[in-house]
């Protein structure tokens, strides 16, 4: 059960990521690679912060804001000096590198004796639960610091993916949808695409720096090394869930992506679970990913003797 | 609806150009001289049609007035404001446009609603309050009826899920949903079947005429120069080598044009060299 | 439909299988007027598949017969099923059935000797040559030996000197005089000075293309008591008669008259220095130039000459044009210029030593009866049933590689006489 909760907790937090990739990759259409670098960046300025005595909400705040900001300077990189998009990104994503070891002095910040967010649900649940620290969820009994992990992880997330459909819903929301669909269409009608841009790499980004704020949290540290691979995970994240929902409105789409995520997660913990080797997991991420992208033509073309290829592959 | 402008004194003109150049890829051996010298005025609730050879000029001089490049030299005024140096999406408040490509001026993947909630909002700022809320859906509903297409029922599909001509009819609703004190078309039937191109020309003389828009048209079909607009604009190496007044249309036949292009055809071949045989040949 | 045509020694005959309905009128009429294009004057039509005959299909059969009957063919219809019969003879058409046209064709025997053509027996009598010009056959039929023209420039401008009033002089043209020049047919001579352009006239018939007044030249034709008249800055006018009638038609495929081979006839046949011609001929492709902008309009300021001003003042043709048209010619050549027209001819770049003006007059194609014609009713023809499409300058494209070269022709008559200079003055 622990693993479960585990692998729900940790999905919840990388949904944020996924949500934030699939703003950039599906809704801005940008090949947006900062990702890497920004959630590293989110956990390190998180880290540093509360080790520095701020409190968890102030430190995750900034840690957004610091995602914004690298979005911000890959967005304004690429539609004010004309950088490829993907250029723009790698620039980025290097520079965080080394602005990473800067925040934190050091390549590995742990978080020992700092406050946790999950603190103010904790307390509900001990005074729910009576004494002890563990908690009896569906026959299993479980410590109750995860359950409240968990919770806070559910509520945020939640919170956030509503966020995001509403937004994407008022008219600055469908000017930024418009952007990725078509450019040329967008200026047509008045709107600055290129801040368009910006603001969706903005956006995107900080989602990912939250993400990052939160996964240190989690993880009790916060490492130079954690971001890569990232936006991997992300997509496949994305395309698991647009294979369980569908892609039909952002609200679909947003909710396959926490799916998605949450599952892969599920998947992952099991396969470790199973024996995989955990320094294979990237190169099995990456085939799968590669196989989402390039086996649905296949298929197609084989006459479509196999359907659902995306649910086959999971 | 007209602005007072400084400086021009009397009745201003709804689109103005001075002058206006630009070179492509200059000093290069690729070297096009697009527009050279390019003098326009149309006047409020005029629709221009401009017609030209392949390589002409005339897609250039649209998108000069749409901002899709910066020109070289000249001035370009809409209802009197300056807008030479504008941004594209700048223009947009007194633009609407209108592709040669009916997949340019619609976003696919987003509904038939979400894309008229864009348009409704053109050249103006865009806040955090929703884009579709009831009662503008209802509005919504109303006008697009009026295409006769059946897509008031369809408001939630995306739009991709249309025909080129279906789309195209929507995107010049959107381009005229605020009435554009320029709309621009770029070969705007082109792309269609033919009888989708003959709906869409019809919708566009229809609404430039209910609306009475100033309306310039960029325009393969000869047919359609003589039909639809109340003005022709000939072009040719960047140049405007012609112009057919509201008067002269109402004889001006496809023939005549044709034959005003061989002309301008012929007077390309006169060259130095057959000056020269003139010389010796002709009394 | 299927059209076969088979060919019974002068006689040349379609046979029609299927419907000859308003689908396939347009078919059958061009095969036949393609026949006759080439020299098919004897058409019959083999109407024994022919299932159905529509009005539109009768409208074409008489169409056919009205071609051919102007140039002197014939045109009947054989084995007809009872259908067709019927429905010929219910409208009034019966006369077009073989059976009943009296058999009057007598065999032919000679391709000069051409019944019913009333003019000049005597002439013809007197002997021609027959002279092969790659691929072209010319037949010479002598008109009236010793006949002359008196030729003079009557209206002197040149190129290009702002046009003085005193340049204009008004030209008649009564049906005895032919000429060419620039010029403009209005009211006076004031009116006539911003459209000045070429014009051509013969046979009562003028011609001019108005400068600056679109692309289609206008015209006058002499009436009972009126005479077409132009008001000219250039005119070369001859008043006489012609002395021989060159007719020429292609025996192969590839013949081709080109206009300096036609002057070298005319001049080896009249075994004159100059002469003086006027033409009827399906055209192969003509190289010419107009002007553009009437020389009335022209400034001190103005050099037209140069370039690229030339642009605004003349148009070229650009590409050999009008293939498959008819032309009227008119045209001066001379070997040795008399110093009163020598103003006005140029020298050929083809043919060194050769001096030539030449106007040429564009209808749609016209066919025209074999061996000698008179000039005068196949000129009116032109102007009466249909219009001038162009009248051009004709001139030799000499630039190397992408030259235009100069006019050729594929079959035509052309009726010559040497001339002589007369000083300028009233005729």
């Amino acid at each position: 059960m622990s693993l479960v909760i585990g692998a729900f907790t940790i999905g919840l937090i990388l949904s944020l990521l996924s949500m934030g990739v699939w703003i950039s990759f599906r809704v801005l259409r940008y090949t947006d690679i900062t990702v890497d670098g920004t959630i590293t960046l989110g956990a390190s300025v998180v880290a540093i912060l509360m080790v520095n005595g701020w409190s968890p909400w102030t430190s995750i705040l900034m840690a957004t804001l610091a995602g914004a900001v690298a979005g911000g300077v890959t967005g304004v990189l690429h539609t004010r000096f004309k950088i490829q998009e993907l250029l723009s990104g790698i620039l980025v994503m290097t520079a965080l590198y080394s602005i990473n070891l800067r925040v934190m002095g050091r390549s590995n910040v742990p978080l020992l004796n700092v406050g946790s967010i999950a603190a103010p649900v904790a307390r509900l649940l001990q005074g729910a639960a009576g004494e002890g620290d563990t908690l009896m969820l569906l026959g299993w009994r479980v410590p109750l610091q995860d359950v409240a992990m968990l919770l806070t992880m559910l509520v945020i997330t939640a919170g956030v993916a509503w966020l995001i459909k509403a937004f994407l819903l008022t008219h600055l929301g469908t000017a930024l949808r418009a952007t990725g669909e078509n450019a040329q269409m967008v200026r047509a009608q008045g709107i600055n695409h290129q801040r368009m841009q910006v603001l969706g790499l903005c956006g995107a980004n900080a989602l990912v720096g939250l993400s990052g704020a939160l996964l240190a949290q989690y993880q009790g540290f916060a490492d130079v090394q954690m971001g890569i691979g990232m936006i991997v995970w992300g997509l496949a994240s994305i395309i698991i869930g647009e294979a369980l929902v569908g892609k039909l409105t952002p609200g679909l789409a947003l909710t396959g992506t926490i799916m998605g995520t949450l599952l892969f997660r599920l998947l992952i913990a099991i396969a470790l679970r199973w024996g995989l080797n955990p320094n294979d997991l990237k190169l099995v991420t990456a085939l799968f990913v590669f196989a989402a992208l390039v086996l649905p033509d296949r298929i197609k073309m084989l006459g479509g003797m196999l359907k659902r290829p995306g649910r086959r592959e999971c | 609806m007209l602005t007072s402008t400084a400086g021009t004194g009397g009745k201003s003109m709804m689109l103005e150009i001075r002058g206006l150049r630009k070179t492509f890829f200059p000093d290069t051996p690729n070297e096009v001289r697009a527009l050279q010298g390019i003098d326009l005025d149309l006047s409020e609730g005029c629709f221009a049609a401009i017609i030209g050879t392949n390589g002409s000029g005339k897609s250039t001089l649209l998108n000069a007035v749409a901002g899709s490049f910066l020109p070289d030299q000249g001035t370009v005024r809409i209802d009197g404001v300056e807008i030479t140096r504008w941004e594209e999406y700048r223009r947009a408040q007194y633009v609407g446009r209108v592709f040669q490509n009916p997949f340019a001026g619609t976003a696919a993947g987003m509904t038939i609603a979400e894309n008229i909630g864009l348009a409704m909002r053109r050249g103006l700022s865009r806040g955090l309050r929703p884009a579709l809320p009831r009662q503008v859906r209802d509005a919504m509903a109303d006008r697009v009826r009026t295409l006769g297409m059946g897509l008031e029922n369809r408001l939630d599909n995306p739009i991709g899920t249309l025909s080129g001509g279906q789309r195209q009819a929507l995107t010049l609703l959107m381009a005229t949903w605020l009435k554009p004190r320029l709309l621009l078309l770029d070969e705007h039937t082109a792309a269609l079947d033919p009888k989708s191109a003959a709906q869409v020309a019809a919708l566009t003389r229809e609404i430039i005429e209910r609306e009475h828009l100033t309306a310039l048209m960029v325009t393969h079909s000869m047919q359609q120069a003589v039909q639809l607009p109340n003005r022709i604009i000939m072009m040719h190496q960047g140049r405007i080598v012609r112009q057919y007044s509201e008067s002269e249309m109402a004889r001006v036949r496809v023939p005549e044009l044709l034959a005003a292009f061989d002309r301008i055809r012929r007077r390309e071949q006169l060259d130095p060299a057959v000056s020269d045989i003139l010389g010796r040949q002709y009394l | 439909m299927k059209i076969e045509t088979l060919t019974d020694g002068r006689r040349t005959i379609l046979k029609l299988d299927g419907r000859l309905d308003v689908t396939w009128a347009e078919h059958v009429l061009n095969s036949a007027l393609e026949l006759l294009r080439g020299g098919r004057h004897e058409l019959r039509m083999d109407a024994s598949g022919l299932q159905y005959l529509s009005s539109a299909g009768i409208r074409v059969l008489i169409r056919i017969r009205r071609e051919v009957s102007a140039v002197q063919g014939s045109f009947a219809i054989v084995n007809p099923s009872p259908f067709v019969e019927n429905a010929l003879r219910m409208s009034g058409l019966g006369e077009l059935l073989e059976c009943d046209t009296p058999e009057q064709d007598a065999p032919d025997t000679g391709t000069g000797d051409v019944a019913g053509a009333p003019c000049s027996g005597s002439a013809v009598q007197k002997g021609r040559g027959d002279i092969d010009v790659a691929g072209i056959q010319v037949d010479v039929h002598p008109l009236g030996a010793g006949a002359m023209l008196r030729v003079q420039a009557t209206a002197r401008w040149r190129p290009w000197t702002p046009v003085q009033d005193t340049d204009v002089v008004n030209l008649p043209f009564p049906r005895p005089v032919f000429g060419l020049g620039i010029g403009a047919a209005g009211v006076d001579a004031g009116d006539s000075c911003s459209r000045f352009g070429e014009f051509a006239a013969l046979a009562g018939c003028l011609s001019w293309l108005p400068a600056g007044g679109g692309d289609t030249p206008d015209y006058l034709v002499e009436a009972e008591r009126f005479t077409p008249s132009i008001f000219a800055i250039q005119g070369l006018v001859a008043e006489g008669a012609f002395s021989h009638l060159l007719r020429f038609r292609p025996v192969d495929k590839t013949g081709l008259l080109p206009l300096s081979s036609l002057f070298g006839q005319a001049l080896e046949v009249t075994g004159a220095d100059s002469v003086a011609m006027v033409c009827i001929a399906e055209i192969e492709g003509l190289v010419g130039a107009a002007l553009s902008r009437s020389p009335g309009l022209m400034t001190t300021a103005d050099s037209p000459g140069g370039f690229p001003q030339i642009r605004d003042w003349m148009a070229f043709c650009g590409e050999r044009v009008h293939a498959r048209h008819s032309a009227l010619l008119v045209a001066f050549v001379s070997r040795r210029p008399d110093a009163a027209v020598a103003p006005y001819l140029v020298p050929l770049s083809s043919t060194p030593g050769l001096f030539a003006h030449t106007h040429a007059v564009v209808f749609p194609f016209r066919p025209l009866p074999e061996g000698v014609i008179d000039l005068e009713p196949h000129v009116r023809m032109f102007f009466e049933t249909v219009e001038p499409v162009d009248l051009l300058h004709l001139i030799e494209d000499d630039r190397p590689a992408v030259g235009l070269g100069q006019s050729t022709f594929l079959r035509g008559a052309c009726w010559c006489a040497p001339f002589s200079a007369g000083k300028g003055g009233a005729l």
